[in-house]
């Protein structure tokens, strides 16, 4: 097992358990910090190909990262923008609770 | 420039005036008097100085065309013409309108509708002057029809008055009946040589079948009858009286009814080409010239007695006419002008007065009122004692000339028939004319004690007055025109045969001595011969006789009149005559059974049944196509678009199931279709690609 497949191994495990705290939880908190790892299994994904190709490509692969990051960091700020006040309204931050346009 | 070159405004102007007084006619002095006045004399002076130029330029037959129409090769014309005869009847109608328009201003002084009724005369003399000078038949019917209109307009004048109203439809009614057969006759025309033009038609039609021939020129001659009231559509002349007096004045004299004479005068070719055409219309021409005079002997309305006498005088212009008088016809018809202007106008002078003593329209006009009114109205007297004189053809006036060379005629051409009735009825005109001006002028006023009788009115004094200037003066330049006529007919009789001559000349027709039109006439006019005395001492004698039994009958009443009609002979006589000989009554029942109801019902049947049928045929076919497309609309058009509606609706109402609301479900949701597609791409490589393949990402 090479140092390329152990990272793939660990990003699809970061990934995964990503997921399931997405799915598995309705705190709004939770599910911000489950995209963020996500995310960064994905990032992680194009650093360890990145490594592994020629300068040109690795350079793409590393700017795009470095853009996944940003995105990151602007959707965690409009996303705790948005659950701060779903906790003010509902005094819970938890996102089942925000299904008002929801036909009945 | 010629001034014939604008000959098209003689009629134009008028019109145009007409129009003119009827939107602004209230708001100017006179309430368009002076418009009125100024359309006739501009058409006057126009007419003198044409006249002049054609006659000094040699310019006779000068045609002015204007295309009206075009349809396929057919062309109709508006075309003019200035020849010998239309010229003279210009001016006659317009010097004839510009004294009425002028006598107008006294007579109808403070009438309601003024401006109307200058309009209305305006228009009546542009559309008589359109007839006259019309070098087709198509701008002569025109014209024709125009006048017919007018004339309706006018006699009802006072429209509120159901006599007017009534006697103004009669006439209209009446003309419109000989306007059909004169319009059969143009048709036949226009048919046979495609051309309307009068001139052209007088030469062709000759070469007809001379039965055609002769039904054509009996059809438009049947149109003249209907519009110079001759027998038997006479009837609506008297009733026509319920108009204004100055209105019966030119239609008398000038426009309406002389029309039916001029266009005798104007087609003469084509009727004279016929022997049993000319016969038709000599013994209508002589006996409606004799029935109407015998209805004026007892007649007490003073405009009625001039109505019949109109009647009469025009009869003599057709049996002039009828016996190949052209000349002698034309000759009487501007006489006839002139002294009958001049004897309505006075009648409207009198009645004018007598309105104020009895005020009502219908007792102003009854002879029975009046008399002695010679001393308060000298000028009103004289002058109509010259017109009655003239009627009654006295020496040396103008209707002596005329009807002396009419009465010739008749005993030339050898008609027994026409001659004597026509020499009887001179009897009669100067009877019942000087009969009018006795029981007028003569004797002592008589509305006092007839008035006293009827209305127990007491004995008041009666402010008598002779009209005022703008009445007389117009009265007094026409007496002027009889007398100088009477001295100038005998001096240019002859050329004015030789005048008329020019025009006739072109169809090979030649005019003879005393202007007789070389004509065939009919076999039962020959062998005739008059000549102990001659034809003027004649007719002299016949009226100074007439005149004499009228002096002694109403002026020193030493012939008991009265006597005569009240008994026995003389009471039937009278009975007939008052009646009209039942002409009235015979149009009442003609109009009651014929029209009413034989025809209106027939109409009303087919109306109803089959005019009816067929739009409610219609109708209801629309119904059903309606009904077939509201279904096909309902079931089909909204079948498909409730079906895509339904449709997609249902579809949605399933879709939305799934939308619940829940974050994750949706997320699971990705996850399931990932693996689903994972799964997919594990086990089928290939069916991946053929997707990849068909959304046309090359790989």
């Amino acid at each position: 097992m090479n140092e390329t497949m152990i990272i793939l191994y660990s990003s699809i495990i970061i990934f995964v358990i990503g997921l399931y705290g997405l799915i598995a939880h309705r705190n709004a908190i939770r599910m911000l910090i489950s995209i963020e790892l996500l995310l960064n299994a994905a990032n992680l994904n194009l650093v360890n190909f990145a490594h592994r190709t020629a300068l040109e490509n690795a350079l793409q692969a590393q700017i795009l990262t470095l853009f996944s990051i940003a995105l990151a960091a602007v959707e965690a700020a409009i996303g705790i923008a948005i659950f701060i006040n779903l906790y003010r309204i509902y005094g819970r931050a938890e996102v089942d609770l925000a299904r008002e346009l929801k036909e009945v | 420039m010629l001034f014939v070159e604008y000959a098209w405004l003689v009629p134009l102007i008028p019109i145009l005036l007409s129009a003119i007084t009827l939107l602004i006619g209230k708001r100017t002095p006179r309430e368009g008097g002076y418009f009125g006045v100024a359309g006739a004399a501009f058409s006057l002076i126009l007419s003198v100085l044409i006249a002049y130029e054609v006659a000094t330029n040699n310019l006779y037959g000068y045609k002015s065309v204007f295309t009206w129409l075009t349809i396929g090769d057919a062309k109709l014309y508006f075309s003019i013409i200035i020849d010998q005869l239309s010229i003279i009847m210009m001016l006659i109608v317009s010097l004839i309108a510009t004294l009425i328009m002028v006598y107008s201003f006294g007579y109808m002084h403070g009438e309601e509708g003024l401006p109307r009724y200058f309009a209305e005369m305006l228009l009546f003399v542009g559309s008589m002057l359109i007839l006259v000078m019309a070098a087709d038949f198509l701008f002569l019917f025109v014209g024709w029809e125009l006048v017919g209109v007018c004339s309706y307009l006018l006699i009802g004048f006072w429209y509120k008055r159901p006599p007017a109203a009534s006697a103004a439809k009669k006439a209209f009614l009446t003309t419109r009946m000989g306007d059909i057969f004169m319009l059969a006759g143009i048709a036949y025309l226009y048919y046979k040589f495609g051309t309307l033009d009068i001139l052209e038609l007088n030469s062709l039609a000759p070469g007809l079948d001379l039965k055609m021939l002769t039904l054509v020129g009996v059809f438009i001659f049947i149109g003249a009858m209907g519009k110079s009231a001759q027998f038997p559509l006479m009837a609506w002349l008297w009733d026509a009286m319920e108009g204004p007096t100055t209105v019966s004045a030119i239609l008398h004299s000038s426009t309406m009814v002389k029309a039916g004479v001029y266009l005798v005068l104007r087609a003469y070719p084509i009727i004279s080409a016929s022997p049993d055409t000319l016969l038709f219309v000599a013994y209508i021409g002589s006996f409606t010239a004799f029935i109407a005079a015998t209805m004026a002997l007892v007649e007490w309305d003073i405009k009625r007695v001039l109505a019949y006498s109109t009647i009469s005088q025009i009869g003599y212009m057709m049996a002039a006419l009828g016996v190949g008088g052209y000349a002698p016809g034309y000759l009487h018809l501007i006489s006839h002008a002139f002294f009958k202007a001049l004897l309505f106008l006075c009648a409207g002078s009198v009645v004018h007065m007598m309105h104020e003593i009895v005020h009502d329209p219908w007792l102003s006009r009854d002879m029975r009122y009046m008399g002695g009114l010679y001393r308060p109205m000298k000028i009103t007297a004289l002058t109509m004692l010259i017109a009655s004189l003239a009627l009654a053809g006295i020496f040396p006036l103008s209707g002596f000339w005329s009807k002396d060379a009419v009465i010739e005629a008749a005993l030339e051409a050898g008609d027994a028939v026409v001659y004597w009735l026509l020499v009887i009825t001179a009897f009669l005109t100067a009877f019942y004319i000087m009969r009018l001006w006795f029981n007028t002028f003569w004797g002592e006023l008589r509305a006092p004690e007839m008035l006293k009788e009827e209305h127990h009115h007491t004995e008041k004094e009666y402010h008598l007055h002779e009209s005022p200037p703008v009445m007389t003066v117009p009265l007094i330049i026409l007496a002027g025109m009889t007398i100088i006529l009477g001295g100038i007919i005998p001096l240019f009789k002859k050329s004015f045969a030789e005048f008329l001559a020019g025009y006739l000349e072109h169809y090979g027709i030649s005019l003879e001595h005393g202007g007789m039109a070389h004509v065939e006439f009919h076999p039962l006019v020959k062998g005739f011969a008059f000549e102990i005395v001659p034809v003027w001492a004649i007719s002299s004698l016949f009226a100074l006789l007439g005149i004499y039994v009228a002096y002694e009958a109403y002026a020193t009443k030493r012939l008991a009149i009265d006597k005569l009609v009240s008994s026995g002979v003389g009471r039937i006589l009278y009975k007939i005559l008052s009646e009209k000989y039942g002409l009235d009554k015979l149009y009442l029942l003609l109009s009651e059974t014929l029209a009413w109801k034989i025809i209106s019902r027939a109409a009303s049947w087919f109306d109803l049944n089959v005019v009816d049928g067929i739009v409610n045929g219609i109708a209801k076919l629309g119904v059903l196509t309606a009904k077939v497309s509201d279904l096909f609309d309902r079931y089909i058009i909204d079948g498909i678009v409730n079906g895509i509606g339904t449709t997609l609706k249902s579809f949605g109402g399933w879709l939305r199931r799934i939308e619940v609301g829940i974050v994750q479900i949706y997320i699971m949701l990705i996850v399931i279709g990932a693996i689903f597609f994972l799964v997919l791409g594990f086990f089928a490589p290939g069916y991946i690609s053929s997707i990849i393949k068909w959304l046309g990402i090359s790989a």
